[in-house]
């Protein structure tokens, strides 16, 4: 019924109670906010449960919402904030995660011992990502697995396109040693 | 020379002006360790875009925000809740609890028919009868006996 309508339309209808709208916006959107997610906290399972709760934010404030034709760099900093906060939690538990299930090192048609190094690889970045401050890891994130462009990044952040571009500069340094080190990377 | 190492992310990833790349680029020629940098990262990237791909369900989490939103609750969301680390634990505490009853109950099971109230007290020694196995019954209805030949033992003694 209302395929067509963008997503500021969608968060007006949504604010007046239509569920049908609400139902698309949450269709349209939860697969990259769950990708966003899942490279953030590096667990399939909180990332799921902090897209529900994302979605249930964006709900409560669709009332608030303004209609400016960001919908997407709102959401994501709905999802952002939520996983900075899951993560200072976790940085108080002295916990980090990593779930390999979740990432697709079998396919592409690779021999064993290639699958194998792809793992290992993949296995070395996501613990080098995983130390990253929670804001480069953030920006990096959308930045690189997210496709987003600085000037989105400083919308989602709220912060500054150099500031964006610092901090991805900073992450990209410190990714650079740990990678080295470990053997990761050329 | 000012070097542009902190300029090689935002170059690759295409985010300056044409002015600027322009600059980067022409700097690159005079300064070989600024373009060994930007190949490095360029490198890292190959490698960290690896990790880009992933293994998603295809399930919606639209149920759960529905229930959480509009109130509609699924069966199954009553008792195990919508999130998925709830169900997790549920389950495992459903495990755990089936583990301790089936382990703990039988051995309770034995301790209760191991006496009976009558064999307690014809075992007890309160009665200060001294050779306990000489005690052993099974029925109340032989301690009357018992007190009996005790009273008679004691008086052949005292003669």
């Amino acid at each position: 019924m209302y395929s067509d309508k963008d997503d500021d339309a969608l968060m007006a209808l949504t604010a007046r109670g239509e569920e049908t709208a609400f139902r698309l916006l949450v269709q349209r959107w939860e697969h990259q906010i769950k990708a966003f997610l899942v490279h953030m906290l590096g667990s399939l399972e909180e990332a799921e449960d902090l897209t529900q709760d994302t979605f249930v934010k964006i709900y409560g404030l669709a009332g608030r919402y303004q209609a400016e034709g960001k919908f997407r760099s709102w959401a994501l900093r709905i999802a952002g904030n939520m996983a900075r906060s899951r993560l200072r939690r976790r940085k108080i538990l002295g916990w980090i995660r990593f779930d390999p299930q979740v990432h697709d090192t079998a396919g592409g048609g690779l021999s064993p011992v290639d699958q194998l190094q792809q793992q290992e690889v993949v296995a070395a970045v996501n613990e080098a990502l995983a130390k990253l401050p929670d804001r480069q890891k953030q920006a990096l994130v959308l930045h690189r697995f997210q496709g987003l462009k600085y000037r989105e990044i400083a919308q989602v952040m709220e912060t500054t396109v150099p500031g964006v571009e610092s901090l991805i500069q900073r992450a990209t340094a410190t990714l650079r040693v740990r990678l080295s080190s470990e053997g990761g990377a050329s | 020379m000012k070097h542009v190492t902190d300029r090689i992310a935002a170059w690759l990833a295409g985010e300056l002006s044409d002015a600027e790349a322009r600059q980067v680029t022409e700097h690159f020629r005079d300064c070989p360790a600024c373009a060994q940098a930007a190949e490095a990262e360029r490198n890292l990237w190959k490698v960290v875009d690896q990790v880009a791909e992933l293994n998603l369900s295809k399930t919606s989490v639209w149920p759960q925000v529905q229930s959480r939103t509009f109130g509609h609750r699924g069966a199954g969301a009553w008792f195990f809740g919508n999130r998925v680390w709830t169900r997790n634990a549920l389950a495992s505490l459903a495990v755990a609890a089936g583990l301790v009853v089936g382990l703990v109950l039988p051995g309770l099971g034995e301790r209760e028919y191991t006496e009976s109230p009558d064999i307690a007290v014809a075992n007890s020694e309160s009665f200060g009868f001294g050779n306990s196995s000489w005690l052993s019954t099974e029925t109340s209805d032989e301690l009357g006996d018992i007190w009996l030949a005790a009273g008679r033992d004691t008086e052949g003694d005292e003669s």
